[in-house]
């Protein structure tokens, strides 16, 4: 187990591309870390440059207090396991999962009792005369997990470990890593894109857009109180409703349409003084009601909860209504939405203000 | 667990290899004997029990490599294949080398040995040296597959 800490780290390819932009976090001891954000946001390089499988251009990374930054790969003593799982086809799975204590020269006894171990937790005592070709991909992603829990290292890395997965397997691996972290104990960062594996494994999130951290916090912190507009849009599903909002003489325009706000919103307004914001409402904080009307375009039922699209304020909108919902294409559907949920964010800068 | 415990268990998942590398090494000295032979350059050796040699030779080296897959993955029955060539190697002791050892034999007119002593004495190190190789991994080999198998009929007791 270690802490890590990144201090203005910046990475800046040779073309002079750069990747990251001064990212900063300190990570406890057994803290499970997630990187979220959209494909070449950085997070990746950012977990690479961890590994040392990249130079880190400025900044210091420090392992345990130890000035790791050009440290190689292999003296950090840093586990990563791949979105490709990197097994060798011609070794069985036991070989595989010994293949490195092998090349470190461990005692055979030694790689023996470790290898059963992390079969054992992972469920794969069975499989160990198999070949990679043999397995499902939920299990060879396992064995790429066993590989690096027999060389027991300090931090284990995930780089989007569940995207070659399908869906049903995805959900139950992921759980499997988050038990897997219980019980070891062992720092984590993890890289996905996929918010539900962000939201669900995480002690800390860190969102990430176009190489620079947008909020770091827990998941509760980031739906709740996302910091801005990136944000507010990224984190939730389906992603949150957001309406231009424009203040004049004491009236306020959604959509161009005359509204009346929730007192804190109207407080929060009158103490920034500005004339255009963003107003926020997540598609679960809209329920039946008899304030606005939800012009309906499609209807999606999913068994526990309805997704209902429509126009609110005249701009697409969802709404997700608990239990089966029956509304045709064409319905006007009356709505109101929770007060205190209502986010409201600067137009110009972006931060959230509410 | 004990280290006896674990060197049992490790069976389950690790190739025999020991086994298998002395079948390897037992065709190798079998090619470096057939070598030797081939290259001496006289008419002695030159009639029909050539091809019946090399015949041997080839169907050595393919069992022998035979043997060396199957018992790295403890086919037991392949160590009672391995000591039978093994025993093939002694025979051929009597064969070629013996029959040779002091044989003269006419070369441009002149009368030669068909072997000298070095060659003679290679020749009989690389056939005892193969035939060693291929019994004691055929005992191996069979002394590994019955542990094996004791091993997995306790575990599933």
């Amino acid at each position: 187990m270690a802490s890590l800490s990144l201090q203005h780290i910046d990475k800046i390819y040779d073309n002079n591309v750069q990747a990251v932009y001064d990212f900063n976090i300190d990570i406890k001891d057994g803290e499970f870390i997630v990187f979220v954000g959209p494909s070449g946001c950085g997070k990746s390089t950012t977990l690479r440059m961890v590994a040392g499988l990249e130079d880190i251009s400025a900044g210091k990374l420090l392992i345990d207090g130890k000035d790791c930054t050009t440290l190689p790969a292999k003296d950090r003593d840093i586990a990563m396991v791949f979105q490709n799982y990197a097994l060798y086809g011609h070794m069985t799975i036991y070989e595989n999962m010994a293949f490195s204590l092998m090349l470190a020269k461990e005692d055979k006894y030694v790689i023996h009792e470790k290898v059963m171990a992390a079969a054992e937790i992972l469920g794969l005592t069975q499989v160990l005369n198999r070949k990679p070709n043999q397995l499902s991909g939920g299990q060879r992603q396992r064995v790429a997990m066993g590989r690096a829990i027999v060389r027991n290292p300090k931090v284990f890395l995930f780089d989007e470990p569940l995207s070659n997965l399908d869906a049903k397997l995805r959900g139950s691996t992921r759980r499997e890593i988050k038990l897997l972290h219980k019980r070891l104990g062992t720092t984590m960062i993890y890289v996905t894109h996929d918010q539900t594996e962000a939201l669900t494994l995480a002690d800390r999130i860190v969102c990430m857009s176009m190489g620079h951290v947008q909020q770091i916090g827990t998941p509760l912190e980031l739906y709740d109180h996302p910091k801005n507009l990136f944000v507010a849009s990224f984190i939730g599903l389906p992603p949150m409703n957001l309406f231009s909002l424009k203040a004049e003489d004491g009236k306020y325009y959604v959509e161009g349409i005359e509204t009346h706000l929730p007192e804190r919103v109207v407080k929060a307004i009158k103490e920034t003084n500005k004339k255009e914001y963003v107003i926020g409402i997540r598609p679960e904080d809209i329920r039946l009601g008899n304030d606005f009307v939800l012009d309906v375009n499609l209807n999606e039922n999913t068994g526990h909860f309805t997704l209902t699209h429509g126009k609110l304020f005249g701009k697409t909108s969802v709404a997700k209504f608990r239990d089966w919902q029956r509304f045709d294409i064409g319905d006007q559907v009356k709505v109101s939405f929770d007060e205190e949920k209502v986010h409201l964010f600067d137009a110009e800068t972006t931060e959230a203000i509410l | 667990m004990d280290k006896e415990r674990i060197k049992l268990d490790r069976m389950r998942y690790v190739k025999d290899s020991g086994p298998s590398n002395l079948a390897i090494l037992a065709v190798v000295f079998d090619i470096l004997y057939f070598v030797l032979i081939y290259k001496i350059n006289n008419e002695f050796f030159y009639n029909y029990s050539i091809g019946a040699s090399v015949v041997i030779n080839l169907l050595f080296m393919l069992f022998g490599f035979w043997c060396s897959i199957e018992v790295k993955n403890y086919h037991g029955k392949f160590g009672y294949l391995m000591i039978a060539l093994g025993i093939v190697q002694i025979i051929r002791i009597f064969v070629y080398p013996m029959s040779a050892h002091g044989a003269v034999t006419v070369v441009d007119g002149n009368n030669v040995q068909v072997m000298t002593n070095a060659q003679f004495i290679s020749s009989i190190v690389y056939l005892v040296v193969s035939a060693a190789c291929m019994v004691f991994g055929g005992l191996m080999s069979m002394k590994n597959s019955k542990t094996l198998q004791n091993h997995l009929a306790s575990l599933e007791k």
